[in-house]
């Protein structure tokens, strides 16, 4: 894994992105902490039956509210019993989420561009994302599973269209809601005109979970700064487990 | 003990139970929002990582009853753009902090600032709920 990333890593930068001809994404994108509303052109492109939430950047969705998603009954189910604390131990602590929740959460990533490949590369977690423009398409279904998933992308004018399957089981909205191992994401990512930011919908779809599908609106703002190690600890678990509840409000 | 055994089972429900969700927990569900905290106390430890930093502190009551309680950051990616380091509160260490309270009841709060004894500001800002991560 650390080979194919360093591989990939040295094809974007001995490639330059513009010999594709096309929008050029590198660079550093800040947390989106900011909510906006999706721009109609791109609400336009969604299918039929789809719900934008409205949890993207600093929004956060209680525990039993799911933004208009409307969920099968095992999921439902599953979201009625959850319990958040039980994933504060040390074993579960530091499990990433897949890229259906982390792609709108509060950190910044980096893009690196080249010709066949873009690189996403997240603060949150790590975790690092490869998007094929190609041509290729993804693996039999039966290939691993993974929180970053399979990505092909190509674009659409100065739209990059990503399409990733292949997702680990994870959460969609942190508080009980997971997908299923056969979701499928489609984004949208484009800079705004002023080249400032860059934005994007997000899309996707689970019948395990879902009777209607779900899309975000993320933009970030394009940054000068790093990805910083993340080096999750699991030890904080234990910090949460060493206080003594009181009276619950 | 029974509170062992308690945590115990969770662990091992949460062993047995889907692989989906994850710790990076919700403010939103963790946290009150609409009440607020604020505790002086002396510090018995400070962690700086990953996924939140936590900062332990004894708190001596009015009437001589001492309480333990934790507070939790912000990611330390995120304070560190903000001025913090791992050295930024230190054991032994009198501050007050203010945040926001876990839902549970426990004495544990989400940080939104934190002040030495002189009252000074650690870090360069404080945070707000546009700062969940």
């Amino acid at each position: 894994m650390r080979f194919m990333f360093a591989a990939a890593l040295a094809l974007a930068v001995t490639v330059p992105a513009a010999a594709e001809d096309v929008p050029d994404l590198t660079g550093f994108w800040n947390a989106p902490v900011q909510a906006f509303d999706m721009p109609a052109d791109l609400e336009a492109k969604l299918p039929p039956d789809t719900v934008v939430i409205a949890d993207s950047g600093a929004a956060e969705f209680p525990r039993g509210v799911f933004g208009g998603l409307k969920l099968t009954p095992q999921a439902a189910a599953r979201a009625e019993t959850w319990r958040a604390e039980d994933d504060m131990t040390l074993t579960r602590a530091c499990l990433p989420p897949s890229i259906v929740y982390s792609v709108q959460g509060p950190f910044p990533f980096e893009i690196h561009q080249a010709p066949g490949l873009l690189v996403f590369r997240y603060e949150y977690y790590d975790q690092v994302r490869l998007i094929h423009t190609d041509g290729r398409g993804h693996p039999p279904a039966d290939a691993p599973h993974s929180k970053m998933g399979h990505s092909v992308g190509h674009w659409e004018g100065n739209e990059l269209v990503v399409d990733t399957t292949h997702l680990a089981s994870s959460t969609i909205t942190n508080n009980g809601l997971d997908h299923s191992d056969d979701i499928r994401m489609i984004e949208r990512y484009r800079l705004t005109p002023d080249g400032k930011a860059l934005e994007a919908s997000q899309w996707f779809e689970d019948d395990a979970t879902l009777e209607n599908n779900g899309a975000r609106y993320i933009r970030w703002g394009r940054g000068n700064d790093y990805v910083r190690p993340y080096e999750c600890d699991p030890s904080f678990a234990l910090e949460y487990q060493g206080v003594i509840a009181q009276d619950a409000d | 003990m029974k509170r062992l055994a308690r945590l115990s089972l969770a662990a091992a429900v949460a062993l047995v139970a889907a692989g989906a969700a994850h710790a990076h927990h919700s403010f939103a569900v963790f946290f009150n929002p609409e009440k607020s905290v604020k505790v002086t106390g002396k510090v018995t430890s400070f962690r700086f990582t990953n996924p939140h930093g936590t900062v332990a502190l004894t708190v001596t009551k009015p009437d001589g009853k001492i309480e333990e309680w934790r507070a939790e950051t912000n990611a330390p990616v995120i304070l560190s753009r903000r001025g913090w380091t791992r050295d930024s509160i230190k054991a032994g260490q009198t501050i007050t902090i203010s945040g926001w309270p876990s839902r549970d009841g426990r004495n544990y709060l989400r940080l939104m600032e934190a002040r030495d004894a002189n009252g000074k500001l650690i870090g360069t800002a404080p945070f707000g709920r546009q700062d969940q991560s």
